[in-house]
């Protein structure tokens, strides 16, 4: 069955324009520049970020947080208000329907979020990720939703960074394999996941010295910064390049990791 | 993603493929025999109760749920009226028996598939039920009677009971990456529920990811004590104990 979206109802389509929230918030409605107060700009990203239509209890809850909820409906009400002489039908307040961002108005979270999944559900691109792959939502906000979406888009981008790493690296493409390692890396020093997927790509490559440098940096590094050692999935990946031995008979551990 | 299971009552009763299509998670949405059909207000209201119902409804029953406001007389006209409006998008979309009403069999409708899917990953683990689409979206967002919201919380509840024990499920299964992506989901659609981010630092930590089990951990931390005042649980405190020797 094929699911019918939202822009199926007999709904205007709206503006058209690209609304980026990876690395920072810019809205361009028809090519031109927008700047919205920052109440509109948090409707804006939020319809923007979940992609599907929010009701405007949730939407309201959301912004105000610490507001009475008749209170926030209100101010919701001229925050869209506002919202819609600034630029018309950017945001849908159809009855009924929900709030939801111009069908016409493309996101850079949306397009993360499918190139992520279909790299982990395995379809590809296998190319050396771009720059959405490393960017972060929104940078300097600090609203609660804000800082989970943040973290479930981190995960996002770094299992993919891995899954990339580990894929470039079955096809022999050793170079873009390490690439993509390292940028997971760079992003979560600390992630030891990450260091596995680098790790084994060095491996395959031959080049066991640097997989060896890059154990040794992660151990250091988690013994200063949290006080603990790799745990068993690492040991076992290094005992089966043969540059360590296993340490311990931690048997129960997949080499997926 | 998981393509469409037909229902079990379908599959039991009908060898035919469904007439309608009646799409409430999200926004309603309703496609009779292929085209998108757009029936008024309370029509929709009507359509949308019978189908969260599912068995047999009495005409008195239906008409006081949806006209709250007015007198039994009115409410019984302006259901004839939703009733008539129905008729006229799809023949089949109701079944009218002497004094009640049920919905057509052969509408299908996307919040059956959810409850089915989510009771087949409760019973059997089967976490490849988890289609994206069917669990991240909220019953009818703008709609404010009662009985949507009650039905709302509901499904919202057996989603993350569903995506909690999928996550479980996966973390014994050794696949901690699709455990942190059901766990995250979780705490998408609730988040500050302590089973949630439980399961979801147990699968970092299950996955050697310590640092974002720690991470997570402190987010959660501060979510709670800025929102509710809180501090975490001594479950979840247990659970990252060990990795904050220093």
């Amino acid at each position: 069955m094929t699911r019918t979206g939202p822009e199926t109802a007999a709904v205007p389509p709206g503006p058209a324009g690209t609304l980026r929230l990876l690395g920072g918030f810019e809205l361009r409605v028809s090519g031109t520049a927008v700047t919205p107060g920052p109440v509109e700009s948090r409707i804006i990203a939020l319809t923007g970020i979940t992609g599907r239509p929010l009701s405007r209890r949730r939407l309201a809850a959301i912004v105000w947080r610490h507001v009475a909820p008749v209170r926030a409906a209100g101010r919701l009400r001229s925050a869209l208000y506002r919202l819609n002489r600034l630029v018309p039908g950017l945001v849908r307040d159809a009855d009924g329907a929900g709030v939801a961002l111009a069908g016409g108005v493309a996101c850079d979270v949306s397009d993360l979020e499918s190139w992520a999944r279909s790299v982990i559900d395995g379809g590809g691109p296998w190319s050396e990720p771009g720059p959405a792959a490393t960017a972060v939502l929104l940078p300097g906000w600090d609203d609660p939703w804000v800082l989970l979406h943040r973290e479930r888009l981190l995960q996002l981008q770094l299992e993919a960074l891995e899954v990339s790493t580990l894929r470039l690296s079955a096809a022999g493409r050793h170079d873009e394999a390490a690439a993509a390692g390292r940028k997971a890396v760079q992003l979560r020093p600390l992630r030891e996941s990450s260091r596995r997927a680098l790790i084994r790509a060095l491996g395959a490559a031959g080049r066991l010295g640097d997989a060896a440098r890059e154990y040794d940096d992660y151990r250091e590094a988690l013994r200063r910064e949290l006080g603990l050692a790799p745990s068993a999935h690492l040991d076992k990946v290094m005992a089966a390049l043969g540059v360590l031995p296993s340490r311990s008979g931690d048997a129960a551990v997949t080499p997926e990791g | 993603m998981a393509t469409r299971r037909p229902d079990l009552g379908e599959r039991l009763t009908h060898q035919q493929p469904p007439a309608s299509e009646l799409q409430l998670l999200g926004g309603f949405h309703l496609r009779c025999r292929g085209r998108t059909a757009a029936p008024p207000n309370s029509a929709q209201r009507l359509l949308a109760l019978l189908a969260l119902h599912g068995t047999e409804l009495s005409r008195g029953f239906v008409a006081g749920t949806l006209w709250l406001d007015s007198n039994e007389r009115r409410a019984a006209g302006s259901l004839r009226s939703a009733l008539w409006r129905l008729r006229q998008t799809d023949p089949e979309l109701v079944e009218t028996r002497s004094g009640s009403l049920r919905l057509g069999d052969r509408v299908s409708v996307d919040v059956n598939r959810l409850v089915a899917a989510s009771r087949r990953v409760r019973a059997a683990g089967s976490v490849e039920e988890l289609d994206d689409e069917l669990f991240a979206q909220d019953l009818l967002p703008g709609w404010y009677e009662d009985w949507v919201l009650v039905e709302r919380e509901r499904l919202r509840q057996l989603r993350l009971d569903a995506l909690e024990t999928a996550a479980d499920r996966l973390i014994d299964a050794g696949d901690f990456r699709a455990a942190v992506r059901a766990a995250l989901a979780a705490v998408q659609c609730e988040s500050l529920r302590e089973s949630s981010h439980r399961v979801l630092v147990r699968a970092h930590v299950a996955g050697g990811n310590y640092a974002a089990a720690l991470r997570q951990y402190r987010l959660y931390a501060r979510l709670l004590r800025d929102e509710l005042g809180l501090a975490p649980s001594h479950l979840m405190r247990e659970l990252v104990a060990p990795l904050m020797q220093r």
